[in-house]
Parts: structure tokens; C-alpha cells; sequence
């Protein structure tokens, strides 16, 4: 189930779009942008939670006048270190627990609206699972509870164990079962339902790497689908590769909110990445920088390659040499029915009467004013890149119409560049679960 | 080894192979049948029939002998005719039943039935595993323990291990063909019959309702071998019946209330609830598929305990009874029946249903006039007294005080003199025509055990019978139908203090408690009685589920249990409860109150009220006694504890939805 560099491009393509925008100014910023028309879908307003002893004294304030929203087809992320609130936030928007003030909705209701969880689907900090049911039992059983028919069920829990690489395992007793592999049957019991919601509680918690890999690849792409995400997590690499907006707690309360770019984006350094340079090339460099702008070079340096990338490519390799596991398998492919593949006979009428879920939207512009100097590039990149540098107007179409083409946003500066970088090449402001860094 | 068991467990539900061994069967059995036709051909078989031996007649209308020689010779007469007309026609019915070639083809299509349904359930293998497993282990124990043969243990050490064996396989067997039936029928799309299923697969599955399920089985192995062969046959019923039914109930009782806490509490104790909790299921859903997983799994085990107590009972019904040199072939030619067969069929392995005497016209009219003296004294004394300290005289109190008084001189019976007792309402008796039952108790003195009186019991028009009885103690004796007046439906016994026949006198008066002479008379057979107890058990068990599922709904486990457990015993003990509190003094000599008595009083007396009706019912009782469970009772008791089971279910969904069920995870 190893996702290929290419396809985890592919998969980024929404949220980065999404940041590409928000780059360029037009985006949707801290609440405003195109969503911001559309009712929320959660919404959370000066939410408290105050926890209780059997005595009815005030034993902890779990989270303290908590206000957010999250609108339709974006991927929210809930940050913050242990016990700082967000799974009370969650368990509250889940109608596990009561507020103690304040107010949610989810879908515009409470949340213990049985008509919300039918479009809800939920996955805990940790898989809380019948240790006597094997996995497909697990899966039928949640597809009951939603009233699927049975056709449907036994559909989808097909897809859902091959997806989650159990197929091998399905008719052992989830009790046997490692705790990546239940995390595992945990995140396709979550999806059972095909969700328009989707709340993930730390859902990479127990993971290993390609797990990783693979949860950010399906939240990406089921982002592209337009499903609604909240995540949360304190394995912030995992939330900023995925999520669109974010907020952060402490002690119950925000302390920052806002999108990747506004939170990371840093405004006072640029990156170039190049093939390896000699060193009188890189004094060449250092000179031409100082001419131009007084700056020194603050650090030239190696890449290395990611350990990541390099696990995943040896159990790829592994799968390729057909290495038997006892454990999840790691080759599965996302499930049809989350990808819209062969709708079950309700979506089909449904898909046939409406048109089917706007696609997340793609960068409409590329960058005009941030990003590197375009004459230090010039004088950097040489010929190649001078049509390019005639105008940012043409360079904006450029941009755009590569991103339209490829479905790829990390090759904006790379086109601006002019070198032929393959898919693990860098950006200057985005990461890629696949891509490299620099 | 797991993953093959799993692998066939797979591979025994796949569709190709259920058609196969669908095929294999249907083939058997018309190889089975058509075997039999032809054997059936070649032996025509004579259906053996019983001999009426030669008889005295009927004595009618005879007037009362004045000799006692003549009084017990007569009585004696009358005694083998009566056995005679009765069992002769009994005991032919039963031998064509059993020597019927019809019954050979109902058995091959009734084992291809249901090996067709094991089949389709899915556990063709399992039980050929089961078979196998009986055959290789349990069958050569067996075979060494009956042919007498030790080895390591003693022959009958080793025939009883062998039994245990095959009926713990054979209720094995079943258990699992039932649990798999009732997934099939709880495998509908639904939340209600998803959480129900799951429960039963927890069940089935974890060790600790394992237990339960595994202890019931033994016990239910185990009981016959523990039956002793030299007492009676109807001793030997008696025993299993009682064993068999009251403990298989308890157990499954327990297993209800654990199994309905464990399901709840561990659900949320491992926070398994937050993935059903976030699914669109109501508060009523979750608790009421509870419920109805926990009821299926007691409905399961008590037909399984069902099946295997009335199947053993009628394979104990097949063995010789004492004096029987096989089952009904009395070792003394001259009888047909023996004692112990007739009590046996007539009075235990049926449904009864009894009638105490009738007071007389001239009885009841006495009482009302008594009455209305005593009345009108107690008046004219409250009137005469001036001071009026008194309270002035009620009239209810004092019909109760008159009518118990003249009931206790009616009962009693002076050495030597005679009273009639008249029993009405016995057409059905004789519709039926079997045999009624007398029951007795007599005191006398201080029911010295070492006393025993002689007493004669004269029927209206029938021969007089003498009794030998001891004092205090219920004694039966059989009568025919047709002692019964088929004009009035009733029945005159007159009882008279003493040997008639033999002019023995009592040295004392002896009478008989207000419910101490009974009629009785069979009324359904074992089977209909036994259902009825069976579904008076299954109605408790439901009952106790939704104790135990709603305690759980806000309890922790221990304490759940403990509630859960607490109410159980409180409305299992409820009658001796009442009976213990109405003997219990509570006032001392001098008028002063015993405190902690009062105290204990306050308390059991609303907990044996709220649950009286729960432990009136008392099923295993009657059905050892074989009394018919009274279908008022039955339907009172089944509104009442369903209208309990609605309640209690009401209350479970409140709390159930009014909780929090996260906790706080800094904790």
C-alpha cells in the first residue's frame, strides 16, 4: 500500500492549492475566502467544559470560552500539547460529553442529534474495539448500525480491509491484532459510512511510517472529494502536511488560529535548491547575493534524504519481492465508494439528480508578490528564465496553467527555475508528504 | 491449529458446500426409508396387547356394610379393578406407540430435518467434530463402564464419566446450533438486532460468560449420574426434575445479571461506547439491543436445559419403576401397574390442577347464623357499657373470627366419629377420565413422629379405604374418575377417625389444616406443564436481564452487580420472606416492642410484597409436584413482570441518554 511520490503529489494537490491561494492574498484567510459564504459546519461558540468530582466541585477546566467554526470540505486541524482540550472539544462535538456552557453544532443541530452521526464518522485517540470480533465482523458491525444493507456492508468492508491492508487478517479476533493494526480496522470502522464529516483523534497515533503516509494520503484525498475533516493531534509534521486551517490550544484555551501559511509561512528567508554545487560556484553565488542585497548566505548544505522516504522505499521494495507479513499489508488502495468509484444505488440517484460535489479548489493564480526575486533568479537561473521574469502577469498564467495541468502546485518555483527537478524536488513554501525539503 | 478451526469454521458456511451435504442427506434418508418399507414388509408385527385380568365387579349403590371383615374385603376388591380399568388401556396405547413403524419414519425424517438445519446453519463439521469426538472418547468409556469391565475406575465409575460425556456433547450440540440459529435471526440490518447479535457473540466468545455457560452444561451432564438407581423411579423424576430445573434457572439467572452489568459496564469502562455512542443509535436502542442479546442468550440455554431435562425425563420414564421387570411390565403377573409407574404417570409427570373442599349449605348457613349472634352480643355489650372504652364491634372481623373457628371444629374429627368433606367442580376430571389424587395431611396431638393413626376414607357410593398415615405429613392417594358424580361434578369423601374395617380407634382427635384436603386431577400432560414453567423461567430471565442491563447503564460493574443480584434474591426469597416476617414476633410479652424486629419488619415486608408475585409463581415446585401452573397465574405474573421489564427498560434509556459517556481523559 505504499502510495508512490506521484501520487502523493497528487493527493496534496487540494490543501496546497488551497495554500497557494491563500499566498497570493485572495485566499481564505482567517475566515474569510469562497467558503466563508457557507454555513459552518461546526460550530463552536464560546464553548467551556468544566469537569467535575462525584461531590459536584470544579475539578478541571478542560477547555475555557472556545470559539471556532468549520466550514464545509476543509481540513481543520485541533493543535495543541497533551491535555490542552482538544479531544473534550471533540467528545463535546461528538455528544460524548456535555458543555458545561456555551454552545455547539454540528450539520446546524446539537450534536446529539441521531440524524448528525449518521453523517458523521469518528475515530478515537485510541481504537476502542470488541476484542472478540475479527475485523470484518468489527466493520459489518458498524455497517449495522448505520443500517446499511447487507450488500452494501459486505461492499464496503471489502474495500475498507483492503484498503487498510487487513484482507490477510480479517478472520483473527481484533485482540490478536497489533495496535497500528487497530488503528487500522479503527479508521475503516470511521469510514464505513462513507462520512460527510470526519473526525480523526489523533489518527496516526500508533502508526507506522507508510501507515502515516497512507492516513495522509486518504485525508487528502477524501479533502479532494470534499469531505470535512477535523483532526486532531500533537504530531504536528502529520497536521501540517494535510490540514487547511488550523487552531491551537493550550489550557483549554486558543492561542493561535489561522491557516499553514499564516501560521509557518517565514517572511524573512528564501531557500533555493539546485543540484549539487561546486564550492566556487556556491562563492560565485554568495558574491551575487551580497552585491545584490548585502545578505550573506546563512547556510549551504547537503540534503539528505528523508528517513521516511527511505523506509518507505524498502518496504516497497519488499512488497515488490512478494515477502510474506503477518501483519496489516501495506499495497491496499483507497476504498471505491470514498473515491466515488462504483456509488452505492442512493449515491447513484443522488449523483444523477445533483451535480456531484464541488472539486476543493485549485490555485486560480500563482504567486504575484511573494517569492523570490525574479532579477536574482534571472541572474541565478541564466537564460532559461528570462522570458519568465518579463512580468509577473505571465508568470501568474504560467503558473497556473501548470497547475492545472500536472494537478501539482510544487512545481511553481521549479518552472520559474527552469530545471527539470523530478517529483521529490522542493518548494519554497509547501511540503508534500512525498516531496522533499529543503 | 486456531487458524484451521477457523478456516473450516469458514469453509462449512460456504453455499457449495451446504448444497452438498444437502444432497448427502436427502440421499440417506431415502435409502433409510426405503430400507425400512421393506423390512416392515417381510415382519409384519403383531402389536402385543394387554390381558384384562379377571376382576371382581363394581359394587353399585351398595349400602354401608355393618361387617368390617366385609368392609376390607370389599375394599380390597375394588382396589385391583379400579388399577385394572385404569392402566390396562394406558399401557396398549404405549406399547403401539413404541412397536409403530410410523414412529421409524418420523425418526429418519426428523434426524434428516435436522441434520438439514445443522447444516444450514453452518456447523455440518462442527458436528461431525462432535460425533467423532463421542465416538472415539466418550463411546469406548461408556461401552468398557456398561459391560461391567474396570479400567482405572470402577465399570460404574466409568458408564457415568461416559454418559457425562455424551450429554455434555449432546448439549454442546445443541448450544451451538441454537446460538448459531439465533445470530441468523438477530443478523437483521439494524442497530437493535446489530447490539443484540454482539452480545451474543460476546457471550459465546468471552472467558467469563464462558464459565457460566460451561458450569451449566456440566451440572446439566452431570445430574443423571448422580440419580440413585435403587430409589424409586418416581423418586428418581422428582430429583432431576427439582436439581435440573432450579439449577439450571439459577445459573442462567446469574449468567442474565452478569452478563447484562459486564456487557454495559466493561462497554464504557474500555470506552468501547464512544464507537457506538457516535453511531446514529438512540439511548432506547442501545439499551434495548442489550437486552434483547442478553434475553437470547438465556432463551438459548434454557431451551437447551429444556430440551435436555424433558428428554432425559422421558428417558427416564422408560426404565423399569420399582416392581417392573422392563419399563410398564410389572415383575407380579396379576398386576398391570405398579405403584410407582401409577404415581409416576398419573400424578407427577402431568399437569394437575386441585380443588379444596366445598363447605356445605348446612356448614355455611351455621357460620352465617353464628355470626349474627355474636354480632348482635358484641353490640349489645358495646351498648350496655356506659363508658365506651371499647371500639364498637366489626362486623368483618368478626365473620373472620367465627368463620375460623367453625372451619377448625368442621376439620376436626373426634376418635371414633366420622365427617363429610365435598369436593365440586370436578367435571373436568371427568372429561379427562384419569385418575384423581387425594391429598391429606392430618394432625393429631403434637404430630408425635413415632404416631401413626389409621383413618378410612369412604367415597359416596364406593368401597371404604383404610390409610395408615403419619401424623403432620402430605399423603396422596389415587382414586379413578368415576368416583366423581357425573350429575354434580363433585365428589363426597367421609372420613372417619379410625380403622373401620378392623374397628381400630385413634387415640386422639385429628384434623386437617384449612388447606389440607385437596382434590386433584391431571389435566395436561408432562410436556404442556413443562412448557408452561419454561416460559414462567424465560419471562423471569428477561426480567432479570433488564435488571441487570439498566444497573448497568449507571453503575460500575461490582456495584452493579451487586444491585442486580440483590433484587434476585430478594424476589426469589420473597415468599419465605412473607412467611418469615408473619411468624417473626415483634412485640414482646409485656407489649414493649422488640426493635431491631420492627426495624427488619419495616424492611422485608414492602420487598416480599413488591415481589410476591415473582416468587408465588414458584414453577419448579409444582412442576416436581406436578401441578398444573394455573394459566391466571401465569398470565398475571407475565403482565406484571413484562409491565416491570417496560418500566425498568423506561429508566434505563433516561439515564442511559442524560449521561456523559467520556470522562475526563486528564484523569
Amino acid at each position: 500500500m505504499v502510495a508512490n511520490n506521484n501520487e502523493s503529489n497528487r493527493s496534496a494537490a487540494g490543501p496546497k492549492a488551497a495554500q497557494l491561494a491563500n499566498s497570493t492574498g485572495n485566499s481564505m484567510g482567517t475566515g474569510s475566502g469562497p467558503q466563508s459564504a457557507q454555513e459552518p459546519l461546526i460550530a463552536v461558540q464560546a464553548l467551556t467544559k468544566t469537569f467535575k468530582d462525584f461531590w459536584l466541585r470544579s475539578r478541571a477546566k478542560a477547555v475555557d470560552n472556545v470559539t471556532f467554526e468549520v466550514r464545509p470540505g476543509e481540513i481543520f486541524g485541533l493543535l495543541g500539547p497533551n491535555g490542552s482540550g482538544k479531544s473534550t472539544v471533540i467528545k463535546i462535538m461528538l455528544g460524548l460529553l456535555k458543555q458545561t456552557a456555551g454552545r455547539v453544532a454540528v450539520f446546524g443541530k446539537p450534536p446529539s442529534d441521531v440524524a448528525v452521526k449518521k453523517r458523521i464518522g469518528y475515530l478515537p485517540e485510541e481504537s476502542y474495539l470488541y476484542p472478540f470480533l475479527n475485523a470484518r465482523e468489527t466493520l459489518d458491525y458498524y455497517g449495522k448500525l448505520f443500517k446499511l444493507d447487507r450488500a452494501v456492508r459486505t461492499r464496503r468492508t471489502d474495500e475498507l480491509l483492503d484498503m487498510v491492508g487487513l484482507s490477510a487478517v480479517q478472520y483473527r479476533p481484533v485482540r490478536e491484532y497489533s495496535k497500528g493494526m487497530q488503528r487500522r480496522i479503527g479508521l475503516a470502522q470511521a469510514l464505513i459510512n462513507d462520512p460527510e464529516l470526519l473526525i480523526l483523534d489523533e489518527p496516526t497515533s500508533g502508526l507506522d511510517p507508510i501507515g502515516t503516509r497512507q492516513v495522509k494520503d486518504l485525508l487528502m484525498e477524501l479533502g479532494r472529494r470534499g469531505k470535512t475533516i477535523v483532526l486532531s493531534s500533537h504530531l504536528l509534521a502529520d497536521v501540517e502536511d494535510c490540514v487547511d486551517r488550523m487552531v491551537i490550544l493550550y489550557g483549554g484555551k486558543i492561542q493561535e488560529e489561522g491557516t499553514c501559511d499564516e501560521l509557518l509561512d517565514a517572511h524573512d528567508r528564501s531557500v533555493i535548491e539546485t543540484g549539487m554545487l561546486d564550492d566556487a560556484t556556491i562563492a560565485e553565488i554568495e558574491r551575487i547575493v551580497k552585491l545584490r542585497t548585502g545578505k550573506s548566505i546563512v547556510s549551504v548544505s547537503k540534503p539528505r534524504q528523508k528517513l521516511e522516504d527511505k523506509f518507505v522505499s524498502i518496504v516497497q521494495r519488499a512488497i515488490d519481492r512478494k515477502i510474506e507479513t503477518a501483519g496489516a499489508r501495506h499495497d491496499g488502495k483507497t476504498a471505491g465508494f470514498l473515491k466515488g468509484d462504483a456509488p452505492d444505488g442512493q449515491q447513484l440517484i443522488e449523483q444523477l439528480l445533483k451535480a456531484d460535489v464541488a472539486p476543493r479548489p485549485v490555485a486560480a493564480a500563482a504567486p504575484a508578490t511573494a517569492g523570490p526575486d525574479a532579477s536574482l533568479l534571472s541572474s541565478l537561473s541564466g537564460p532559461s528564465v528570462t522570458e519568465i521574469a518579463a512580468g509577473k502577469a505571465e508568470v501568474a498564467k504560467q503558473a497556473a496553467a501548470e497547475a492545472a495541468k500536472a494537478n501539482v502546485d510544487d512545481s511553481v518555483i521549479s518552472s520559474l527555475l527552469g530545471n527539470s527537478a523530478g517529483p521529490n524536488s522542493g518548494s519554497t513554501s509547501n511540503k508534500t508528504p512525498g516531496g522533499g525539503n529543503a | 491449529m486456531t487458524e484451521l478451526l477457523r478456516k473450516l469454521d469458514r469453509w462449512q458456511q460456504l453455499r457449495t458446500f451446504k448444497i452438498a451435504a444437502t444432497i448427502a442427506v436427502v440421499l440417506l434418508a431415502i435409502i433409510a426409508v426405503v430400507f425400512q418399507v421393506v423390512s416392515s414388509q417381510r415382519a409384519a408385527q403383531q402389536l402385543p396387547t394387554a390381558a384384562m385380568p379377571e376382576a371382581p365387579a363394581k359394587i353399585e349403590n351398595a349400602p354401608p356394610p355393618a361387617n368390617p371383615t366385609e368392609v376390607a374385603i370389599l375394599a380390597q376388591q375394588e382396589q385391583q379393578r379400579r388399577d385394572l380399568e385404569l392402566t390396562v388401556r394406558l399401557l396398549n396405547e404405549l406399547r403401539a406407540a413404541r412397536l409403530s413403524s410410523t414412529s421409524v419414519y418420523t425418526g429418519i425424517v426428523s434426524l434428516a430435518a435436522v441434520s438439514l438445519i445443522v447444516i444450514w446453519l453452518g456447523l455440518a463439521l462442527t458436528y461431525v467434530a462432535i460425533v467423532a469426538v463421542g465416538g472415539l472418547i466418550a463411546g469406548p468409556i461408556l461401552a468398557v463402564g456398561l459391560s461391567g469391565r474396570a479400567f482405572i475406575l470402577s465399570a460404574e465409575a466409568l458408564s457415568q464419566l461416559g454418559w457425562f460425556m455424551v450429554g455434555g456433547l449432546i448439549l454442546a450440540a445443541a448450544f451451538t446450533a441454537l446460538v448459531r440459529a439465533m445470530g441468523a435471526v438477530l443478523s437483521g440490518s439494524h442497530p437493535i438486532t446489530a447490539i443484540a447479535k454482539n452480545v451474543l457473540a460476546e457471550a459465546v466468545r468471552m472467558k467469563i460468560s464462558l464459565v457460566f455457560i460451561v458450569l451449566l452444561i456440566m451440572l446439566m451432564a452431570s445430574l443423571p449420574g448422580l440419580l440413585d438407581a435403587s430409589t424409586p423411579l418416581r423418586y428418581r423424576v422428582q430429583t432431576f426434575l427439582q436439581y435440573a430445573t432450579a439449577g439450571s434457572f439459577t445459573l442462567i439467572a446469574m449468567l442474565a445479571i452478569f452478563l447484562g452489568t459486564a456487557s454495559v459496564c466493561f462497554e464504557q469502562r474500555d470506552k468501547i461506547i464512544w464507537q457506538t455512542a457516535t453511531k446514529p443509535v438512540r439511548a432506547w436502542e442501545y439499551v434495548a439491543g442489550k437486552w434483547l442479546g442478553v434475553s437470547a442468550v438465556c432463551l438459548i440455554l434454557l431451551s437447551v436445559c429444556g430440551l435436555g431435562v424433558y428428554m432425559f425425563t422421558e428417558y427416564l420414564r422408560q426404565q423399569p419403576a420399582i416392581g417392573e421387570v422392563a419399563a410398564f411390565e410389572p415383575r407380579n403377573p396379576q398386576e398391570v401397574l405398579t405403584e410407582d409407574r401409577l404415581i409416576l404417570e398419573y400424578r407427577i409427570l402431568v399437569g394437575r390442577t386441585s380443588e379444596l373442599f366445598t363447605l356445605t349449605g348446612e356448614t355455611t348457613t351455621a357460620i352465617s347464623a353464628a355470626v349474627e349472634t355474636k354480632f348482635a352480643d358484641a353490640e349489645r355489650i358495646y351498648r350496655e357499657e356506659t363508658a365506651k372504652t371499647a371500639e364498637p364491634p366489626d362486623r368483618n372481623k368478626i365473620i373472620k373470627q367465627v368463620r375460623e373457628e367453625m372451619l377448625g371444629q368442621y376439620l376436626a374429627i373426634e376418635s371414633g366419629k366420622s365427617e363429610l368433606y365435598t369436593f365440586t367442580y370436578l367435571e373436568g376430571a371427568l372429561r379427562v377420565g384419569k385418575p384423581i389424587t387425594f391429598r391429606y395431611v392430618v394432625n393429631a396431638g403434637g404430630n408425635l413422629p413415632s404416631d401413626v393413626y389409621r383413618i378410612t376414607i369412604w367415597p359416596k357410593n364406593q368401597p371404604p379405604m383404610i390409610r395408615e398415615v403419619h401424623l403432620g405429613e402430605a399423603m396422596t392417594m389415587t382414586m379413578p374418575a368415576s368416583f366423581i358424580d357425573a350429575e354434580t361434578g363433585s365428589l363426597e369423601l367421609r372420613i372417619y377417625n379410625g380403622d373401620l374395617a378392623n374397628g381400630i380407634l385413634n387415640p386422639q382427635t385429628i384434623s386437617f389444616p384449612p388447606d389440607g384436603l385437596e382434590i386433584s386431577f391431571p389435566v395436561t400432560g408432562f410436556a404442556a406443564n413443562y412448557t408452561r414453567v419454561a416460559f414462567v423461567n424465560a419471562i423471569k430471565l428477561m426480567f432479570l436481564s433488564m435488571i441487570g442491563v439498566v444497573c448497568g447503564t449507571f453503575l460500575a460493574f461490582p456495584v452493579a452487580n451487586l444491585v442486580a443480584f440483590g433484587i434476585f434474591i430478594c424476589a426469589e426469597s420473597a415468599p419465605f420472606l412473607k412467611d418469615a416476617v408473619d411468624n417473626m414476633r415483634v412485640e414482646e410479652v409485656d407489649g414493649s416492642i422488640i426493635w431491631w424486629a420492627w426495624i427488619a419488619e419495616k424492611i422485608a415486608l414492602p420487598i416480599a410484597g413488591a415481589f410476591r408475585f415473582y416468587g408465588d409463581l414458584k414453577p419448579v415446585g409444582n412442576l416436581v409436584e406436578g401441578k398444573l401452573l394455573p394459566t391466571i397465574d401465569i398470565t398475571g405474573a407475565a403482565v406484571i413482570l413484562l409491565g416491570l421489564t417496560v418500566g425498568l427498560f423506561a429508566i434505563g434509556s433516561a439515564i442511559f441518554r442524560s449521561r456523559e459517556l467520556a470522562t475526563y481523559s486528564g484523569q
